[in-house]
């Protein structure tokens, strides 16, 4: 099995580096690539094409749009997981409809990254369940706004 | 025994809905110790149940007859909204979970759940959360990012609008800048100093309403003005 290729997507250095950490020793898990400003992550996703993007939330969003559909445009098989801080939620909400495969608080990240990576990159998401109500909500009031226009 | 027991009284009620007798009689055996436990085998009792019973839950089973399968669980929702629907499957398979969902449902699960699992499921749906596979998740994901999308297409941006606003050698520079050129290369190509190539980026931003170069970037990208890699944007990091 090739390896899980992850580009680390953050704005910190110390962040990046816990990161690496944690990242480097695991097997079938490659960091392929860094990036530190959204210009970069765009440009890296499309040369790296990586399995994984671990996304800064705060570098997510740039004025209105967001970088997400970039990420998906320059590599559409990459999967995207957001690192967040806490009190982010409505962010973070905004971000998973934009295309995100999940999400990991920096204060879980020393415990569950390894695993978030492989889960998300096995096809299945990594969101906590208080998170499913709120994707149903918003899923709902855009359904019903979906069939008004149609 | 879970984390999270519900703000409901005790007592009140579940209503379970089902033509096969065996999942009435687990779910009530499940569920009594808890909370008032009443059960029906077929619609027009379920829709009276609904009405004068005022349940707080109902477990569904979503092979009970007339009811139309996962889309008929949002003419039971309408009878009475406050009640938390849980559905009940047969065969859980994901389109089914995804069509119960958006039909109203706030749970979706194998009608033959584990007894502990059925009351967590209760106590989750009861609490105002959703009980999901864990494999639903994405799809859930992906209908909700097909949907943004299609919204963000549809709802008309006044970018190509602001567009027409710069000049043709503007123009000709966001082309350029959208293609990964950096102002150096721009300067070159245009036979022009970086320090023009600046002045009408300055001029391009003020017009267009953008912050800088990765919102440029982005917005080309959006609409489809360049399709190929900003590489040349911005520092290069390793």
């Amino acid at each position: 099995m090739p390896p899980i290729t992850v580009l680390v997507a953050e704005k910190q250095k110390a962040d990046r580096t816990t990161c690496l950490k944690l990242l480097e020793p695991e097997s079938g898990i490659r960091v392929v690539g860094q990036a530190r400003s959204g210009l970069e992550v765009i440009s890296s996703s499309g040369q790296l094409k990586p399995r994984i993007v671990l996304l800064d939330l705060t570098l997510a969003r740039s004025g209105g749009s967001s970088l997400i559909p970039a990420i998906r445009q320059k590599s559409p098989q990459s999967k995207v997981i957001l690192l967040t801080d806490r009190a982010t939620e409505g962010r973070t909400l905004e971000a998973l409809s934009y295309g995100a495969r999940g999400y990991l608080d920096r204060s879980m990240v020393a415990k569950f990254l390894p695993r978030a990576v492989r889960v998300v990159d096995a096809g299945e998401a990594w969101v906590p369940r208080k998170m499913v109500a709120k994707i149903m909500d918003r899923l709902a009031g855009l359904t019903t706004w979906a069939s008004k226009t149609a | 025994m879970s984390e999270s027991a519900p703000r409901v009284e005790t007592g009140s009620l579940v209503l379970v809905a089902s033509s096969v007798a065996g999942v009435r009689k687990r779910c009530r055996q499940v569920l009594q110790k808890r909370y008032a436990v009443h059960d029906v085998s077929d619609r027009p009792e379920l829709e009276r149940s609904m009405v004068n019973r005022r349940p707080v839950a109902l477990l569904l089973d979503l092979a009970l007859p007339t009811l139309g399968g996962a889309a008929g669980v949002a003419a039971i929702q309408k009878l009475r909204a406050p009640t938390r629907i849980i559905a009940l499957s047969g065969m859980p398979d994901e389109r089914e979970g995804i069509a119960a969902l958006k039909a109203g449902a706030r749970g979706y699960c194998h009608r033959d759940i584990d007894g502990p699992l059925l009351e967590k499921a209760t106590d989750v749906v009861l609490n105002g959360e959703i009980w999901v596979g864990r494999k639903l998740i994405p799809h859930l994901l992906e209908e909700l990012t097909v949907l943004t999308e299609q919204r963000r297409r549809e709802v008309p941006s006044n970018f190509d609008d602001r567009l027409q606003r710069v000049t043709p050698r503007e123009r000709q520079i966001v082309d350029l800048l959208s293609a990964g050129a950096s102002n150096k290369e721009i300067a070159k190509r245009l036979n022009v100093t970086e320090r023009t190539v600046k002045a009408h980026l300055t001029a391009i931003f003020r017009k267009l309403g953008l912050s800088g170069r990765l919102q440029l970037a982005l917005f080309a990208l959006e609409h489809g003005r360049s399709s190929r890699t900003p590489e040349a944007i911005g520092p290069r990091f390793n």
